[in-house]
Order: structure tokens, then C-alpha cells, then sequence
């Protein structure tokens, strides 16, 4: 979960340096062609990495929306009065705060959430109003776009704590052998065994992935694959944030934003709709995921992307990490929403 | 009761949609504007074309143009209001538009010149397929789809295979490939695609393409053709213009360009190309 908040805070970096014009905290739209339907909007804050996935929501719901930023108010009880009198008939809740307010306030007013880190641990297997939409992006997702982008990838080294990813590696593993790639996966028990580790693993692989494992997910470790994987040609993949192939990973994917908010405007509207109760739709993964290729790094590793495969990467990145300034010191580090 | 205000956003739903694109395209509007107020302009607009890379793309085009020492400024828009708004100005001398516009009230005043040809069997016309798992059926009112590009394009490219999308839900994703995957996963029920991006699919991971049935193919579309906007250029730059793009797949920058475009070169446009587009 550190990891995931980690990178979060780097999508976030990602999302403000995509000058996204921001939803001006504490204000209430009224959009949509049609006042049929009223959905309220509670985002924990206006951190920057909310902002495609409302705006998407927004765009794509035939709704009369009320937009609430937590942050704003020094009681967050004040939303919920807010909510309690205008009887929406959906809430769309954006981050792990807005989630819980929800949850423990609203009832059994039905609810859909997006963009909270690690969702399972809320226990709202106990809340049949809530579904949404997981962070995660499934591994079957991520490595069939590495492998669309190095049709050559064999064999995928990985390090992990069991305590943190043994479901994960399990996950990995079974999309891995359906797309014809060995995974090594090697235990550690602190980062820096990675060091160790990566000395005596490397020989036959062709890849590193950098998985969402707290252990391993930090600049120092990050740094550490980035400049040996490149010494020995290999190629470094990562999950959960696009900042990794801005900062010298080969590529990445991560949950693709304005897909998400796309996604919850469709579950909305069915739900809106009555074509099916909010609970019938659980929590589900996003669809697709944000695929960043570092064409600079793929030139000094030697490897060659498929022509065909350019119009299905979301963003290319033709610079190098050590030509930008001020970069070496490793990713920004941002406080992840909550 | 907090207090509310309500913000007036002008046109409502199509203008928040502007109002992203205008953003997301400002990072190369700042880079151009130093010579915007000279330079004509040559825009991009393919409801169907590669968005999510546009930002990428439009910097690629720019620099061709630099490159090739052709005076216009490359510039995508990504909504209808923008471009006709665009279109009313004498800097917009060249269009690259999605060519379903051509036949339209507007389209009178294009030319077209050069047409993107992606090589192969495709050729200068593109198809995209309705793709769902073994047991769908097209006309499924209860489905949904995913498309990449804009839901409206969609739906009038899947008029032409005579699909009809009353109760149908769209969802736009960023690309072709994420609508694949959505349909192996179960998260939606069909997908409108184009035949490479199953080819792509079918050769990484063969099981999950195999679960795909073709359900219907929508009828041939030109590619969006580069074309004259009348009387808003001088002969010397069409031909300037029209030489460049024909090199555009002999240099390096051009090539990337066409790359993410999904096009390998310019050819010459004539009026048989036409045939057998609705």
C-alpha cells in the first residue's frame, strides 16, 4: 500500500504538470443536459490526480452534479448535511477520505468510488450500496502492453516481500505464462538485498519489472535497477505510475485516469438508469491502463518497437532522464491524495 | 447548507469537453505562439485519430515542418466548435479532416491534395470491426461498447454497418487496445476496433483474441485527407507544403510523425478514392 501511495503522489506530479485546468475547490456545477437525475461529487481534495477522472465523469454523466471538495470544509459533516438535503439520487466518491465519509454517513444511498489506493481494506464486501472502480491495474493488462511494445520478452525477474505480494507474484505469474514469459520472482526481506539479489538473478533474463511492492518501490532501489539494467541491456519495466519511465524506466503502465472516469460515468448511467442496482457491479478493475515508453532508453538499450504498435501507446517520451534538468536526484515526491 | 454557487459553463457538456482539450493541447500552443500571429496554420481534426498522443504528435509534426523549412503551424483540435471556430479565421489555410466532412455543408471550401496511406491491404481506407465474445450479437441493446474516439464518431461509423446504438452505452477509452482488454475482461461487451489492433492482440496473446467474433465490419472510410482550405494559401506554399509531406516517410522526425499517426506515407489524392466511402 506505501507503494501504491508513492506512485500515487507521482501521478499526481504527472497529472499537474499536464496542466489539467482544475474544478475550483468548493464549488457546485450544474451541468449535463438533463436535470432528471441529481449526483453529488465528494473528492477528498483538489489534489491534481482527481481531476481527469471528474472531469471525464462530469462530461460523460447526463446528470444535474453537485461537486464537494473535503478539503474545504473544516467539518466534513457539513457535505454530508448538504447530501442528506438534496436526496441525490448517486454519489461519485474520488479517494480513500471521500470513500470513508460515505461509507459511514450516507446510508444506503448508493455509491460509486474511483481512485482509492487498496480498496479491500475498507471492508465494503459489509456495504451492498457501494461499488467502484480498483486502482490496480490487473498484471494480464500491464504485460500484455510490455510485451506488445518487446515482442521478444522471455523471462522477467522481479523481487518481493511474501509478506506484502505473494498474491501479486501468484497474479503475475498466471498472466506471464499466458503470454509465453518465465517470471523469476526473488524473494528479499529489505531493499537492500536487491543489490544482492539482482548480482546473482540476472544472468538469462531479459527484464526487470518493478512491481508494486513497498519494499522495492523507492527512488533509491529505483535508481539502483535503472542505471544496472541499463549497464547490462536488460530492459526495466514498472507498474503503477508513468513517472517511472519519466525518470529512465524503459516503460510503464499505470491506471489510465480518464478511462476510469469514463468507466464510473458508464456505471452511473446504467445505475441512473435502473438497468441494474450499484451493488450488482462489486468492485471492478479500471479498464485498460496508461502505457509510457521511453524512446531514448529503448535506442540505448538496442531494442526496436514494432512500428505497429506506435498508434497504442498512450505517450512517448523522446528525452532521456539525465538531458532533463534537475531530475537526477530521482522522482518528485508529492503527498499522495487521501 | 454550504454555500452554493453554480458556475456557468457556456454550451454545458461539449464545453468542459473543449475545455480539457484546450488544456491538455496548451503546452504546444505556448511553444508556437511566438510565430502563430504569422504563420498559417494547417489543423488536425480526426474524431477517430490517436488523442491520447496528441500532445506528442502535434510537437512531432511542428518540428517536420521546422525541419522541411515549411511555414505553417501544426495544430490538432479536438472538438467540432473549436474547429469550425478555427476554420472562420484567413490563418487556417490546410486541413487534415476526418473525410466524412468533405461531403458535408462545410467541406465545399477543401480541396483535398494528399491522402495518408498506411500500406497493405488497408491502403487509403480504413474499416473497424464490432467485436464481441462467442454468443453476441450485434444490436445488442443491453451491451455496451468501447471505442477509441470520440462516442459520436462511433456511432456514425457503426450507422454505416447498420447498427443502431438506441440503449446501447458508449465508453470512450484512450486506445483500441484498452477496449480489447476491456472486452476479454468482461467489463464491457463489445468493442469497436480497427483489424491491426486485433492483429496486434491476436499475436501476443493469441487465447484472448481467440474468444473474439467478429460481429459486423463498418463500411470503408477514407483516411482523412489533407486538404486546401479555399483561397487561404498561395500556390507556392500548397506546392511547398504537398512536396514536404510526400518526404514526410524519408526522414526521420516525418517517419515518427507518421508512426503515430498509423500511416506510412502521403500519396496523392483523386476523386476515385471517394468510391465506396460513406
Amino acid at each position: 500500500m506505501r507503494a501504491s501511495r508513492y506512485a500515487l503522489g507521482w501521478l499526481g506530479f504527472a497529472v499537474a504538470a499536464g496542466c489539467v485546468a482544475p474544478v475550483a475547490p468548493g464549488k457546485t456545477f450544474n451541468l449535463g443536459t438533463s436535470d432528471h437525475y441529481q449526483v453529488a461529487i465528494v473528492r477528498s481534495s483538489a489534489n491534481p490526480v482527481f481531476e481527469i477522472p471528474l472531469r471525464r465523469f462530469i462530461n460523460d454523466v447526463d446528470a444535474s452534479i453537485a461537486v464537494y471538495t473535503l478539503s474545504d470544509y473544516a467539518n466534513p459533516m457539513g457535505v454530508i448535511k448538504d447530501i442528506e438535503v438534496r436526496r441525490p439520487e448517486l454519489v461519485f466518491v474520488l479517494g480513500s477520505q471521500a470513500l470513508v465519509l460515505a461509507r459511514d454517513n450516507l446510508g444506503t444511498m448508493p455509491v460509486i468510488f474511483a481512485m482509492v489506493v487498496n480498496s479491500s481494506r475498507f471492508g465494503l464486501e459489509s456495504y451492498p450500496n457501494i461499488s467502484g472502480i480498483g486502482l490496480e491495474t490487473p498484471p494480464l493488462v500491464e504485460f500484455t502492453q510490455f510485451k506488445m511494445v518487446a515482442p521478444g520478452m522471455k523471462k522477467l525477474l522481479t523481487f518481493y516481500n511474501a509478506t506484502n505480494s505473494t498474491g501479486t507474484i501468484a497474479s503475475a505469474r498466471s498472466a506471464l505464462a499466458q503470454l509465453g514469459i518465465d517470471l523469476v520472482a526473488v524473494e528479499v526481506s529489505t531493499a537492500e538485498e536487491v543489490v544482492g539479489a539482482y548480482a546473482t538473478h540476472k544472468a538469462g533474463v531479459d527484464s526487470v519489472w518493478l512491481g508494486p511492492e513497498p519494499l522495492v518501490m523507492n527512488p533509491t532501489t529505483f535508481a539502483f535497477l535503472r542505471e544496472q539494467t541499463r549497464r547490462d541491456k536488460i530492459l526495466l519495466v514498472a507498474s503503477l505510475s508513468s513517472q517511472f519511465t519519466r525518470q529512465g524506466a524503459l516503460m510503464s503502465v499505470s491506471v489510465d485516469t480518464n478511462n476510469v472516469g469514463g468507466q464510473a460515468a458508464v456505471m452511473a448511467q446504467r445505475a441512473l438508469a435502473g438497468e441494474m442496482l450499484p451493488q450488482g457491479f462489486g468492485v471492478v478493475p479500471p479498464i485498460g491502463g496508461e502505457l509510457v515508453v521511453n524512446v531514448a532508453v529503448a535506442k540505448l538499450i538496442g531494442i526496436t518497437i514494432p512500428d505497429t504498435v506506435y498508434p497504442f501507446i498512450n505517450e512517448i517520451i523522446a528525452v532521456d532522464y539525465k538531458s532533463a534538468a534537475g531530475t537526477e536526484a530521482g522522482p518528485p515526491k508529492l503527498a499522495p491524495p487521501r | 447548507m454550504t454555500s452554493i454557487e453554480k458556475l456557468t459553463i457556456r454550451g454545458k457538456r461539449g464545453d468542459v469537453r473543449l475545455l480539457l482539450g484546450a488544456c491538455l493541447l496548451a503546452g504546444t500552443v505556448f511553444a508556437s505562439t511566438a510565430s502563430a500571429e504569422e504563420r498559417k496554420e494547417l489543423l488536425f481534426y480526426d474524431p477517430d485519430g490517436n488523442h491520447q498522443a496528441i500532445v506528442r504528435i502535434t510537437a512531432l509534426f511542428n518540428s517536420y515542418l521546422r525541419e522541411t523549412n515549411v511555414p505553417l503551424n501544426f495544430q490538432a483540435i479536438v472538438s467540432s466548435d473549436n474547429f469550425s471556430r478555427r476554420l472562420s479565421t484567413d490563418t487556417s489555410a490546410f486541413v487534415i479532416v476526418s473525410s466524412p466532412l468533405l461531403s458535408g455543408q462545410g467541406g465545399k471550401r477543401f480541396k483535398p491534395l494528399l491522402v495518408p496511406d498506411a500500406g497493405g491491404e488497408a491502403g487509403v481506407h480504413y474499416r473497424k470491426l464490432l467485436v464481441g465474445k462467442a454468443g453476441a450479437v450485434a444490436n445488442d441493446s443491453m451491451a455496451t461498447i468501447a471505442t477509441a474516439g470520440t462516442k459520436e464518431w462511433a456511432v456514425s461509423l457503426l450507422a454505416t454497418a447498420s447498427i443502431k446504438v438506441s440503449g446501447t452505452r458508449l465508453i470512450s477509452v484512450s486506445k483500441d487496445i484498452d477496449a480489447l482488454l476491456a472486452l476479454s475482461f468482461g467489463q464491457v461487451q463489445q468493442a469497436l476496433v480497427t483489424p491491426s489492433s486485433l492483429e496486434v492482440l491476436r499475436t501476443i496473446n493469441a487465447a484472448a483474441a481467440g474468444q473474439f467474433v467478429v460481429l459486423a465490419e463498418t463500411a470503408p472510410v477514407l483516411r482523412s485527407p489533407l486538404c486546401l482550405v479555399s483561397g487561404n494559401a498561395s500556390p507556392g506554399l500548397i506546392k511547398q507544403l504537398t512536396a514536404s509531406l510526400k518526404r514526410m516517410n524519408e526522414n526521420p522526425t516525418g517517419r515518427q510523425t507518421l508512426l503515430m499517426l498509423g500511416f506510412s506515407r502521403w500519396v496523392p489524392f483523386t476523386p476515385s478514392m471517394k468510391r465506396g466511402t460513406k
